[in-house]
């Protein structure tokens, strides 16, 4: 709210008691142009809801496990992804309702996938899980782009086959080094990545040589770019968060303190941090999100309470 | 609960535990019976089968086929004229509507000026599928003229003239060419104080998206206030008022009762032809109770007075002023009311009313005994069942989660109840209603919907037994189970990569062999690939080979010529081409070495490799291709002298060392037509 304020707007119950949602993640309807809002949790199953309507309109199931994280495809508000407890990512187009992809099996993720990310121009996925490694995906391979479109047209009630899900094993680029314990949590940041786990500092890398420009399969080279580090910070599943323009990056630890570093600077050795604390604020901070305009953050905090800051004009 | 308990309990346990057991008992019986009560009001409003067709409730059906013995088809034409005629003949049943009068306060000065009223009764059918909106049909039945503004001593004393309207009543019934869901009185009264402009009822407008049945709900009264209060009726010259009167309800019921009405009418906006007015939402407003008094909501609207009974007589056109007299009663007569009385329940029952007591079992002890019935009525459901094999049979297959066990009585029938503790509660229609997206789209109630078929029974009749009571008698093996007629799948799958459920479409193919899946296929060319002991040549034909292997699917040893020459036959060519010719006898010689192939195989693979070699473009390729080994081979030849007997040495041309295949097992002297320049380390043979 303008006056700085919070105000509830609508509340969803999901029907099974047992259900506990641990992520969302908003798009439109392409048909009409509603918000609509996509959450999941440890169920397993994708509620879609329409606000509008107020009502949850589709869901999904499929993920054997826990479902850790969706995001949108930052192109296309049809294609959302999916990332679980039962190792795999999975992609769904969810306009017309069928499973685009699975991101699972021999070379992929042997644990748990804790997050993911889509790149600005829709090419890349980059997923990071409890068995330390990031692996980064194409979504521009031939079989993918004409799975995708094929998505669109396909009539189950005609086809005498089921939908030619791509399973896809392999991943483009995969690396263990970058972090020594669970990854949780994984954001692109134009080329690079950014990325944490429990270790008190988020990374910001590239895959291969600090020229090289494509991914290699076997490529064991990562090239680090930056550290931003803060305190306090050692539990799993903490997540960070970028604004929409990728300036800024905030994380919150766990004794309620949040960390903002202003990336619109050229050298990265210069990122200032801020810290953000109240003394009422003391519990975990498992997540952060920033206004589109950037101006407003809001960290949400293990003792259900929700925290916004404003981002005020220096004098 | 049937009534009057008697506990049949020994008396030598404590009483705090026989009240214990009893509340036990009570409970575990509760739930099914709360149960079955709700599924008996459910079933009352929207059943999901009529009882009368169950092959063991044939006391029940009324209709017989009898008439089937002597039908004829060209009756048909006759039957119908017959039934026309005779509702012709009947002597018909009129409603009768007298206008009193046109009260409208703001038209002054036009006190015993005419009105013209013309009387439209409006169909409201059925909607059939295929059609956007129910269907109206108004139909005019009479034009009056009527007073404008009477005053109440005019014709007080009788002597008043009042304008009469019949209309008989064969235009009410249910089924008049279609099927009607409801007829409306509309009545429309135009000024006529102005001759030329006689306001002729403006254009037959259809009053789409005016349900008035449901405006009967609302209102129970004659007068339906839905009609807006519209402000500025100012009447005059050529203006039109109109007003509805909802002839019948919801249920079929007759509202016109015989009395005084006063209609609210509402101007019509003149002249423009507008099809359908605007919602009455919009011109809705609310009144609220204090400033609502039923004398002040007349004063500015314009009325139409009438009087409306039934009579039996036709009334002539203009009839003297009714005076007060006592109301005759109701004697509504509608042709067709007969679709809504309840059918009469069935025939006399087959079987005179017997005793039945009915005996609750709990832990192996009776524990209740109700009183008796002399009827055949179900004690969950009321459902007359009119004997007892059908009672029983109804208890068993309806009420299953309790167990009945029929134990012969000398005054009638003792029915034991017990729970039954194999009563299985899981969905038992079709699974993929469960996961079908919109959610419970199977289950809503909002008609008719498309159901995904995963059975293929359409009709069954299985020889029945004669219907006997002994199947109820007390069985120690419950052999009669109702088997299930429909045979296959009723079971949700799922696919066993995506594990989403398996269509009913898709139940045919069996798509999950994990046969040849092509991560395998990519994942043995990795793994070979990262093979640091092998050349590249090598590697290449075991890719060629494994991948040959596995989609063929050789598993036994005795597969292993075949595989053979099918390898040839589809990558003989291709063999040659990149020059692996020699890798692919060193493998020939292993699997003779292993024991899988004879000597004779050996020789004919390599015979129909040698053959293949006689095409002239093949020749020319493994004549560059070994051209640039020896070239390259020279350069290496000359920085490694004469370590290992198994080195590249100037080739010949292999036309001439096409002869015997033994010499493709002594490699030390020939060249191995091999792309790389690295030592083969692997090529010794035993």
């Amino acid at each position: 709210m303008d006056d700085g304020s919070i105000k509830i707007l609508q509340c969803y119950s999901d029907p099974d008691p047992e259900e506990n949602f641990y992520t969302v993640a908003w798009s439109y309807d392409t048909e009409t142009g509603r918000p609509i809002l996509a959450a999941a949790g440890s169920r397993g199953v994708i509620r879609i809801f329409s606000l509008a309507t107020m009502q949850c309109v589709k869901h999904f199931i499929g993920h054997g496990n826990a479902i850790n994280e969706l995001k949108f495809h930052p192109r296309d508000p049809n294609l959302l992804l999916s990332v679980s407890k039962d190792h795999a990512l999975r992609m769904w187009n969810i306009r017309t309702d069928i499973l685009v992809a699975t991101f699972g099996g021999v070379e992929a993720h042997r644990d748990e996938v804790l997050s993911t990310d889509i790149d600005v121009e829709g090419t890349c996925i980059v997923s990071c899980g409890m068995d330390h490694s990031l692996k980064i995906w194409k979504l521009t391979t031939d079989i993918m782009l004409s799975t995708i479109n094929q998505s669109y047209t396909f009539n189950p009630s005609r086809a005498v086959r089921p939908f030619p899900t791509v399973q896809q094993n392999f991943p483009d680029f995969s690396t263990r080094d970058i972090h020594r314990n669970y990854v949780d949590c994984v954001r692109w940041l134009g080329r690079f990545i950014l990325s944490k786990s429990c270790e008190n500092t988020i990374v910001c890398w590239k895959p291969g040589l600090l020229n090289q420009t494509e991914l290699k399969h076997n490529d064991t080279n990562v090239t680090i770019i930056h550290k931003f580090d803060y305190k306090e910070c050692e539990i799993w599943f903490m997540r960070f968060s970028l604004d929409y323009w990728q300036k800024v990056l905030a994380v919150g630890n766990q004794q309620g303190r949040t960390y903002v570093w202003d990336l619109d600077i050229s050298d990265p050795a210069q990122a200032r941090c801020s810290t953000l604390t109240h003394p009422k604020c003391v519990a975990p901070i498992r997540q952060t999100a920033f206004s589109r305009k950037g101006n407003i953050l809001i960290t949400v905090c293990d003792d259900a309470t929700i925290w916004r800051w404003d981002r005020v004009a220096q004098q | 609960m049937p009534q009057k308990k008697k506990d049949c309990l020994g008396v030598d346990k404590p009483v705090s535990e026989v009240q214990a057991d009893h509340e036990l008992f009570l409970q575990a019986f509760e739930k099914p019976t709360q149960i079955y009560r709700y599924l008996r009001s459910r079933n009352v409003l929207s059943p999901i089968f009529l009882q009368r067709t169950l092959y063991y409730m044939r006391g029940r059906m009324s209709r017989s086929h009898k008439n089937r013995m002597s039908f004829k088809l060209d009756c048909l034409l006759d039957k119908v004229t017959q039934k026309s005629e005779r509702q012709n003949e009947r002597p018909a049943s009129y409603l009768n509507i007298a206008f009193t009068g046109f009260h409208d306060d703001k038209l002054e000065g036009v006190c015993g000026d005419v009105a013209r009223v013309e009387t439209f009764i409006v169909k409201m059918c059925h909607k059939k599928r295929k059609e956007s909106s129910a269907p109206l049909m108004q139909v005019s039945v009479g034009t009056q003229d009527v007073n404008i503004n009477p005053s109440e001593g005019e014709g007080g004393g009788g002597c008043g003239r009042n304008a009469c309207l019949s209309i008989p009543t064969h235009n009410f019934t249910s089924s008049n060419g279609h099927q009607v869901k409801s007829y409306v009185l509309v009545f429309r009264v135009s000024l006529v104080h102005d001759q030329e402009n006689a306001g002729e009822p403006v254009v037959k407008r259809r009053r789409v998206g005016r349900s008035a049945s449901q405006d009967s709900q609302d209102s129970n009264i004659p007068l339906i206030s839905t009609n807006a209060i519209n402000g500025d009726s100012h009447g005059g010259v050529g203006s039109t008022y109109a007003g509805e009167l909802v002839m019948f309800d919801r249920h079929g019921r007759c509202l016109l009762t015989p009395g005084q009405y006063e209609l609210m009418l509402e101007l019509q906006a003149g002249e423009t032809t507008q099809l359908c007015k605007s919602s009455p939402k919009k011109n809705a407003s609310w009144e609220s109770i204090d400033t609502l008094k039923f004398d002040g909501i007349f004063n500015n609207i314009p009325v139409l007075k009438f009087t409306l009974n039934w009579n039996s007589e036709n009334s002539t056109s203009v009839i003297e002023r009714p005076r007060l007299r006592p109301l005759k009663p109701l004697d509504v007569v509608l042709a067709n009311s007969a679709s809504t009385k309840p059918k009469p329940q069935g025939v006399a029952s087959p079987e005179a009313p017997q005793l039945v007591l009915y005996q609750f079992v709990y832990n192996n002890n009776s524990r209740q005994q109700t009183e008796a019935r002399r009827d055949f009525h179900c004690p969950w459901c009321s459902l007359n069942c009119m004997a007892l094999y059908s009672l029983l049979k109804h208890l068993k297959l309806c009420h299953a989660r309790f167990t009945f066990t029929y134990v012969p009585h000398p005054k009638g029938a003792r029915i034991d109840v017990a729970l039954n503790e194999c009563y299985d509660g899981s969905y038992a229609g079709n699974p993929q209603d469960l996961v079908a997206m919109p959610a419970g789209f199977a289950f809503s109630r909002s008609g008719p919907t498309r159901r995904t078929p995963t059975t293929s029974v359409l009709v069954c009749r299985p020889k029945r037994p004669k219907p006997s009571l002994s199947e109820f008698l007390e069985q120690d093996d419950d052999f009669d189970l109702p088997r299930s007629y429909i045979l296959g799948h009723n079971r949700l799958y799922h696919h066993t990569m995506t594990c989403l459920p398996i269509q009913p479409h898709e139940l045919d193919e069996d798509s999950e062999g994990e046969h040849d899946s092509e991560w395998v296929r990519q994942k043995t060319q990795m793994m070979i690939d990262e093979f640091s002991d092998v050349n590249e040549g090598e590697k290449e034909l075991m890719k060629m080979w494994n991948l040959h292997v596995m989609k063929y699917n050789f598993v036994g040893d005795s597969q292993i010529p075949l595989a053979c020459s099918m390898f040839l036959e589809s990558h003989g060519t291709e063999l040659l081409r990149k020059s692996l010719y020699r890798n692919f006898v060193l493998h020939m010689v292993s699997l003779h070495d292993f024991g899988l192939i004879g000597t004779g195989v050996v020789y004919k693979c390599i015979l129909h490799l040698q053959n293949k070699m006689q095409d002239p473009s093949v020749q020319k390729q493994l004549a560059a291709s070994w051209e640039e080994q020896r070239r390259s081979s020279k350069k290496l030849f000359s920085s490694y002298n004469g370590s290992s007997s198994s080195f590249v040495s100037p080739v010949k041309q292999e036309s001439t060392c096409s002869s015997a295949t033994s010499n493709g097992l002594t490699e030390e002297s020939k060249s191995s037509p091999t792309k790389s320049n690295v030592v083969n380390k692997k090529c010794c043979v035993q």
